[in-house]
């Protein structure tokens, strides 16, 4: 399944300590009903070239629920004029902060085949939430109140944590706040990504993002059976235990032809990330197909990444098959080329072999 | 949606207003109860309960054959003297009766082990103090994995039943303290969530009629309420292990990893080791 990421606006409400949306140079453009009318004349026109394709759009921003209700409506509205016949292969998933989600945007959002939302949170102070002072008492406040929103009309939803320098003094606490907010274990555990200077000052190492995991991993492991979808946890135990492969997009080494980012001038790029940092641009949609996006020939440069790094920084490395050297991106932002393997894959490792195979007792052998 | 047992103290008129309704009764005199039962018949009230709050060991009552049939919650201060309790046994064995005992009574982890070990019904009252949490999880272990037959000990039999792993698990029920099940009616006829908001005055219906339309969107934004309350500070509850059994409700004892905290994590613990011994056959080799 192809996916096409819709930074439908680079506005956003939060001013996330962490963010890149913020710290680059921002327009906070939205895009043009023009613009997200070819998008829905592309997603079309390539679902009806590949009768066996579905395409997940992905709605992310910025902040996409600032657009409102009535933006939403018109999505939907172009769906139906230009996808009669393909709608059915098409999946909306939405990432959003949650802050401007209200009852409005029920019946839209049920109307595209939403059951779900993506969102973000931190229960740390000043951590995420609107103007200067990052006032996360309003972010979170408006978060919680829109949970309740979420969960009266059935809607299900899942979270990311960033771990950063913050996070690392009480990872078993911050651990047990997320699983009582979202009970199943809904949620990721991502490092903080920085793509250049570490303004705030709150970037992590791979070890400190070991660590961080292996304070929790012990705690995840006795109890899994209560909060089993908590990321990267979850799926390490289906690839490395249950000999499923279940691996997301920056460690599949398949996110080469797969996925398109398309700005809010409709200038299309790799994904989010190569975007935000401005690397990887296949230009726009009023002038290509997806098509040919997605066969865009700087794509081969990726396709070359997971094809070179076994004979080179991941030579003999027993995990290649769990991250295929992560994500291109993070290894661009540490080494301004895409033939290294990502920082994280030390972090991976490092967790695998300190905390994950002791404590269950596992030792990972890839698949011949 | 099954319709709320209302709580409301017992008053005639008061119930003349509530006939039809299903009531729990609150009395704090045992004597009072044939006439609260004779006043429920004659105003066709079904008694779901009576809730009576005495101030006395339970062997200074004298339990009587006027009891009999009458769904009792009985609160009593503490056991008292166990050759009474033996004296009255026999009966009290016959009766609906559950037996709440505060656990900061004169030793009253083992009243609440010997009732249940003589078949009655019992519950433990937390009270509003800091509970004696090691007392707790004596009886907790007790309750789940004492050997000998025994009679229930709430709200731990409460918890075997409807404890899900991955959901919230509100054990307020066993003391009527939960607003959708159980909301407050005053003399006045005006409706509260539950106890305590009846205490500070806040109602959320003027009226019975009114409380109908209102209660389950009353009682779901208590819940909202109770998850920004404590969703929204730095440290407490929110961040503590047995939150999805105790939801806060002893935040104003919490004392960390040693009390209530390590306390409620081994209710679920205990539970689900319970579960599972109780889902495994395993049989011995030679039967």
């Amino acid at each position: 399944m192809a996916t096409v990421i819709l930074k439908a606006t680079e506005k956003c409400n939060s001013n996330c300590y962490y963010c890149d949306v913020v710290r680059k140079a921002n327009t906070g453009a939205s895009m043009s009903p023009r613009v997200l009318e070819t998008v829905f004349r592309r997603i079309n026109e390539f679902l009806l070239a590949h009768p066996e394709e579905r395409i997940n759009l992905l709605w992310h921003g910025g902040e996409p629920l600032l657009l409102g209700p009535d933006y939403f409506e018109a999505a939907a509205a172009f769906q139906q004029k230009h996808c009669e016949q393909t709608q059915s292969r098409i999946q909306h998933s939405l990432q959003t902060n949650l802050t401007c989600f209200d009852e409005a945007f029920v019946p839209v959002l049920t109307r595209l085949g939403i059951t779900a939302v993506g969102t973000s949170f931190d229960p740390e102070p000043h951590m995420r939430g609107p103007g200067k002072e990052i006032d996360s008492v309003a972010y979170n406040t408006k978060f919680l109140k829109s949970l309740n929103i979420l969960e009266k009309h059935g809607f299900g939803w899942g979270m990311i944590y960033v771990v950063t320098k913050k996070s690392l003094s009480r990872p078993e606490s911050i651990f047990t706040y997320l699983t009582n907010l979202q009970l199943k274990g809904g949620f990721n555990l991502n490092p903080v990504l920085i793509y250049d200077q570490d303004r705030r000052d709150v970037a992590i190492t791979a070890d400190e993002y070991t660590e961080f995991l292996g304070a929790i991993f012990p705690l995840w492991w006795k109890y899994r059976h209560r909060f089993p979808h908590v990321q990267p946890f979850r799926s390490l135990v289906e690839n490395i235990i249950e000999g499923r492969t279940s691996l997301g997009c920056a460690d599949s080494g398949r996110c080469t032809y797969q996925h398109i980012n398309v700005a809010p001038d409709g200038e299309t790029s790799q994904c989010g990330r190569s975007a935000d940092w401005g690397l990887l641009q296949y230009g726009n949609v009023e002038a290509r197909s997806f098509e040919e996006i997605l066969h865009d020939g700087q794509r081969a440069q990726l396709q070359d990444r997971v094809e070179r790094l076994p004979q080179g920084d991941c030579e003999g490395c027993r995990f290649w098959s769990l991250c295929h050297g992560g994500c291109p991106l993070d290894a661009y932002a540490q080494h301004k080329s895409f033939l290294h393997k990502s920082e994280w894959c030390d972090a991976r490792r490092g967790f695998i072999e300190k905390y994950f195979e002791p404590i269950t007792g596992v030792r990972y052998e890839p698949r011949v | 949606m099954t319709a709320p047992v209302l709580v409301c103290p017992f008053q005639e008129e008061l119930l003349a207003r509530l006939s039809g309704r299903t009531l729990v009764i609150t009395i704090d005199d045992v004597r009072d109860i044939p006439r609260v039962l004779e006043k429920a018949r004659l105003h066709s009230i079904r008694v779901h309960c009576l809730d009576v709050r005495t101030r006395l060991p339970l062997t200074s009552l004298t339990v009587s054959e006027e009891w009999r049939g009458a769904p009792l919650a009985l609160h009593v201060s503490e056991l008292g003297r166990f050759r009474e309790v033996v004296r009255q046994l026999a009966l009290l064995k016959q009766l609906n009766i559950r037996i709440y005992l505060p656990l900061s009574a004169p030793a009253g982890s083992a009243g609440i082990r010997i009732l249940s070990s003589l078949g009655v019904s019992t519950a433990v009252d937390f009270g509003d103090a800091k509970p004696d949490w090691d007392q707790a999880g004596d009886l907790l272990a007790y309750a789940l994995f004492g050997l000998r037959p025994h009679a229930p000990i709430e709200p731990f039999q409460f918890l075997i039943s409807q404890y899900d792993q991955h959901q919230e698990t509100d054990f307020g029920a066993v003391y009527f303290d939960e607003p959708a099940k159980y909301p407050h009616v005053n003399s006045d006829g005006r409706i509260a969530l539950g106890r305590r908001e009846m205490a500070k005055g806040l109602f959320f219906a003027e009226s019975i009629d009114e409380a109908d339309s209102l209660l389950s969107e009353a009682a779901e934004r208590k819940k909202h309420e109770r998850r920004e309350k404590f969703f929204l500070m730095n440290d407490g509850c929110a961040y503590c292990q047995g939150w999805r059994v105790c939801l806060g409700t002893f935040a104003h004892t919490r004392n960390g990893a040693n009390g209530c905290a390590r306390f409620f994590s081994e209710v679920m613990d205990s539970i689900e080791r319970f579960r599972s011994l109780r889902e495994r056959k395993t049989e011995l080799w030679q039967p």
